[in-house]
């Protein structure tokens, strides 16, 4: 499996006997952004979740978990799909904080906009009025 | 894949020796599910658009194929590639479904990147005409 640039974006599960199936992530940069394009087909938006902590951005998502849920869908003929829990890790340092992270959900896909470095804070101006 | 109606003696074994899996080509997996008398096919299509997939009826063959309209630009425009999980690219899968179906007995729905296809399990019954001979 391919290592992302240095220290960025180490993948929890980057690790060759390990094959994950789900969840799968293209990782870009545009315009001082990482973008991130994670598959996430016939999830809902609200059973998807992401957190920021300790410079770990995490997604966690969910289907077909209640008894219920499987019920209605009818008998289960052949399963490829994975269904149940999932969640994957990405580290991208502690420079920057959940409100810039910006994210979308839309036709199964999960899009993420992580500035490289936290936008700088405007410096406010003092002026000295002179009498 | 063929599937005929009850032989669908699957072990787990079997997804994984199934030829349409190898390694890091995993797409299009499909959840095969029963109710009502009517078979439901649910297809993993994320980051498609519904124009982009076609299906098609032919020879007892139900395919499914989904392509991306990829324009030039779109592609630059998207930003560097740093790691590319996903596959990109045009797809097909076919199902054998008989060939008692018609097209229109097929439904089929695209939402979230999931493409939902039903169609019953058995062609509607023609009704046999009872034919009364009159005795004189």
């Amino acid at each position: 499996m391919m290592k992302l640039l240095p220290g960025l974006f180490s993948d929890a599960f980057d690790d060759m006997f390990y094959d994950r199936s789900n969840m799968k992530t293209d990782i870009r940069m545009k315009d001082g952004n990482y973008v991130l394009d994670m598959e996430l087909p016939g999830y809902q938006k609200e059973n998807i979740q992401m957190e920021l902590k300790e410079g770990y951005l995490t997604i966690h998502a969910s289907r077909n978990t209640t008894n219920e849920e499987k019920d209605a869908k009818g008998n289960l003929i052949r399963q490829e799909r994975f269904s149940g829990s999932c969640s994957r890790s990405f580290y991208i340092g502690e420079g920057i904080t959940q409100e810039d992270i910006k994210a979308s959900f839309d036709n199964g896909e999960l899009h993420v906009l992580i500035p490289k470095e936290a936008p700088k804070k405007v410096e406010e101006k003092r002026f000295i009025p002179i009498d | 894949m063929k599937r005929l109606p009850g032989l669908f003696n699957d072990s787990f074994d079997e997804v994984f020796k199934d030829p349409f899996f190898s390694r890091n080509m995993e797409y299009m997996k499909t959840d095969i599910r029963e109710k009502d008398n009517t078979y439901i096919l649910e297809v993993e299509l994320p980051g498609y658009q519904k124009e982009d997939i076609h299906m098609e009826l032919q020879n007892g063959y139900l395919s499914i194929q989904a392509a991306h309209h990829q324009v030039k630009e779109d592609k630059d425009d998207k930003g560097n590639l740093i790691r590319q999980e996903r596959y990109s690219g045009t797809c097909k899968r076919s199902f054998y479904v008989g060939d008692n179906l018609m097209e229109s007995d097929i439904h089929a729905s695209f939402q979230n990147g999931e493409l939902t296809i039903t169609f019953p399990k058995e062609a509607p019954e023609k009704v046999e005409e009872s034919r009364f001979i009159p005795i004189e």
